[in-house]
């Protein structure tokens, strides 16, 4: 069995990779980590690629330290860069690995704000025919930190690390 | 393409089979948003032309059918909507790709506030606020709201579902032809309330009028034909791709053309020369004004379809200029701030808001200082307009040059015609910039420094380019790094093999 986290470097989803880790870990499951790279706005237009390059250019940058994090603690990983928008691409790759799990990082968003902005964990959670894990970031300040910001490997692991303790205490909440 | 470690899929092929023949046909429509341009150009041809507005409509469809070939072969070995900005960088080299880049990007910038406008007023005018749309404080200030609106939704990456926006074109479509039916009835009929002509054969004829009035015409009518090519582009995604997409494209240029010259001729039927003539300061108003007459309680529906044409069109112009903006500062061309993505909406924010910001600038001056802003902004886009495209057909003939005596086919297409088409749209250029040199040419008869206001725009905006490249090129040259090329002839031969379902992923 494996497990599927979409992986964007928003605070959300580093907390969510802390998560999947242990996870697939406990339960031997391969780490599939998802980044989707299809720009929003359409094909139509000029210069589509420089905007899907830039896209892809930040998945693998984000992947490649998830990644690293996931084998420093000795876990599996599958790595698909999809062209599909981010929703459709967790959907598309749970199915193809048969997941048993989605695992997400949410933005902490008022609801309203998510149905205008448009919301991947919400459409996940409507659509899936498999469970969904969504993760929030640490707490409200984490939400201002960008999502390409150069964070080093070796403090992913640590940050992987640290989520692995209080996650029984916080699962329910 | 790109080479992406740890995965196996594909890069940036598009989606195959994602496009079906409706949405195929739309696009070709949509992307020159018919009600719009109709809206804003009609007026001013006739003014310049009169009855010979048609002739004048179908003879600048020439040009552009003839460089959308080039776009479209350009696109076949660049498959990667890149446009004139990254082809004419590879085919010409770095100076005439960055000027190029310059002034697509700023075409799409400075449209924007004629669009919000357009928007704005004729939404105004359906919902029967007439009062407010000749207030043009209030106009402008809601145009201001629309673009910073239209910009957001750009950065938070919102779409329109494809079925709503076959829906609205359609009906946009629809709408003008309903018009032009009524309008066109009612000539006949002996009808019409205002000076109402029989439409004659010899309308058609584009070399009716002659002179610096003609050229102001097909200028006119490029800038009505603005982004048609990207209807051929993306051929290649439709479903069934040897014959769907041709038809769509074919069915699209023929209802759009069917569209242009009809409303041309039920408006000149209708109205008379004479009308339009004296009316011809009230701009786009002038074809409300028309809608009114022809359609009484009916015109709401032609009114609605220009004003979402309008609004459409704002967020599909945005969109190509950020992204131009984007791709330029990727390759060091310009600021690497303006590549910046916004890591939440995975939108290129810092490009999109300075687009947003230079449009609202843009709107706000040249309608303080100029009479006719709607009709000076859109022929000095047009002189911008011309010249990229002009480019880009340069551009197709020198980069696939070692193809060209390959086939006939491949002479003709690749070569004579976006050729011909570069050639048809500089000496519109330089004859425009000859008669616009004398203002008495010019639709208002206003001079700027002794010259005709498009112009001074037009070449002012050119300039600034220069000027920008050049400190640019000093400020950092990696850009200028970029060597000219030709197509990689195994590129050629990969194009039809290409199929994109290998996605397996593995570890690494």
């Amino acid at each position: 069995m494996s497990i599927v986290l979409g992986y964007d470097e928003s605070p959300g989803a580093r907390r969510a990779l802390g998560y999947s880790i242990d996870l697939a870990r406990l339960l031997g499951d391969t780490l599939v980590l998802v980044y989707a790279d299809e720009p929003p706005g359409g094909v139509r237009g000029e210069e589509f690629k420089a905007h899907f390059d830039a896209l892809a250019e930040m998945g693998r940058t984000a992947l490649g330290r998830a990644v690293e994090a996931a084998e420093a603690a000795g876990v599996t990983t599958a790595v698909e860069l999809v062209d599909a928008k981010p929703a459709a691409a967790l959907l598309d790759t749970a199915e193809k690995y048969d997941a048993r799990l989605i695992v997400v990082g949410t933005w902490g968003e008022s609801p309203l704000r998510g149905a205008i902005l448009g919301s991947t964990p919400h459409k996940l959670l409507h659509w899936s025919t498999r469970p969904v894990l969504c993760v929030p970031a640490e707490d409200k300040e984490a939400h201002t930190v960008t999502a390409v910001e150069n964070a080093s490997p070796t403090v992913k692991v640590a940050g992987a690390k640290k989520a692995k303790k209080p996650r029984k205490t916080k699962q329910g909440e | 393409m790109t080479s992406v470690p740890e995965k196996s899929a594909p890069a940036a092929t598009l989606k195959p089979g994602a496009i079906g023949f409706v949405s195929s046909m739309v696009i070709g429509l949509a992307s020159t948003s018919p009600a719009y341009s109709l809206a804003a150009v009609i007026g001013p041809i006739v003014a310049l032309v009169g009855i010979y507005a048609p002739g004048a409509l179908l003879a600048s469809f020439v040009p552009m059918l003839l460089i959308a070939s080039a776009f479209y072969y350009l696109n076949r070995v660049d498959s990667d909507c890149g446009t004139t900005f990254s082809w004419v960088t590879r085919a010409m080299g770095p100076w005439f790709g960055w000027i190029a880049g310059w002034a697509i990007g700023m075409t799409g910038v400075l449209v924007v506030g004629s669009l919000a406008d357009v928007g704005v007023k004729y939404f105004l005018l359906a919902i029967g606020a007439d009062d407010l749309a000749d207030n043009v404080i209030a106009v402008r200030a809601m145009t201001v709201a629309l673009i910073l609106l239209m910009t957001a939704i750009c950065v938070i990456g919102t779409e329109l579902s494809a079925h709503v926006q076959d829906v609205l074109i359609i009906a946009q479509v629809l709408a003008l032809l309903a018009f032009a039916g009524i309008a066109l009835f009612r000539a006949l009929s002996g009808d019409s309330s205002l000076d109402g002509t029989t439409p004659e054969f010899s309308w058609l004829n584009p070399f009716g009028a002659g002179g610096a009035a003609l050229t102001s015409a097909l200028l006119l009518g490029v800038f009505a034909y603005w982004g048609w090519e990207s209807a051929v582009n993306l051929n290649e995604e439709t479903e069934g791709s040897s014959s769907t997409p041709g038809k769509a494209a074919i069915v699209s240029t023929v209802v759009l053309l069917a569209t242009y010259v009809s409303v041309a001729v039920a408006v000149v039927a209708y109205a008379g020369v004479d009308y339009l003539v004296e009316n011809a300061d009230q701009e786009e108003a002038i074809f409300a004004g028309l809608a009114d007459e022809v359609m009484g309680g009916w015109s709401w529906v032609v009114l609605l379809a220009v004003s979402t044409s309008a609004i459409a069109s704002t967020q599909t112009t945005i969109i190509p200029a950020s992204r131009t903006g984007l791709s330029m500062a990727r390759r060091a061309a310009l600021p690497k701030s303006l590549a910046h993505i916004h890591p939440r909406f995975r939108t290129p924010d810092v490009s999109t808001w300075l687009v947003a910001g230079i449009a609202i600038g843009w709107y706000l001056v040249v309608n303080a200082i100029s009479e006719n802003a709607l009709f000076d902004s859109l022929t000095a886009l047009s002189l911008l307009i011309a010249f990229y495209y002009g480019l880009t057909g340069f551009a197709c003939a020198i980069y696939y040059r070692r193809e060209l005596t390959k086939s006939v086919k491949n002479f003709l297409l690749i070569g004579a015609g976006p050729v011909i088409g570069a050639i048809l749209l500089f000496w519109l250029l330089i004859e425009s910039i000859i008669d616009m040199s004398n203002p008495e040419n010019s639709y208002t008869g206003v001079a700027w420094f002794g010259l005709g206001p498009p112009l001074v725009i037009g070449v002012g905006i050119f300039l600034v380019g220069v000027l920008f490249m050049i400190f640019w090129r000093i400020h950092d040259r990696r850009f200028w790094l970029e060597r000219p090329s030709v197509v990689d002839p195994a590129l050629l031969a990969e194009m039809h093999g290409a199929d994109s379902k290998d996605r397996a992923g593995d570890g690494s």
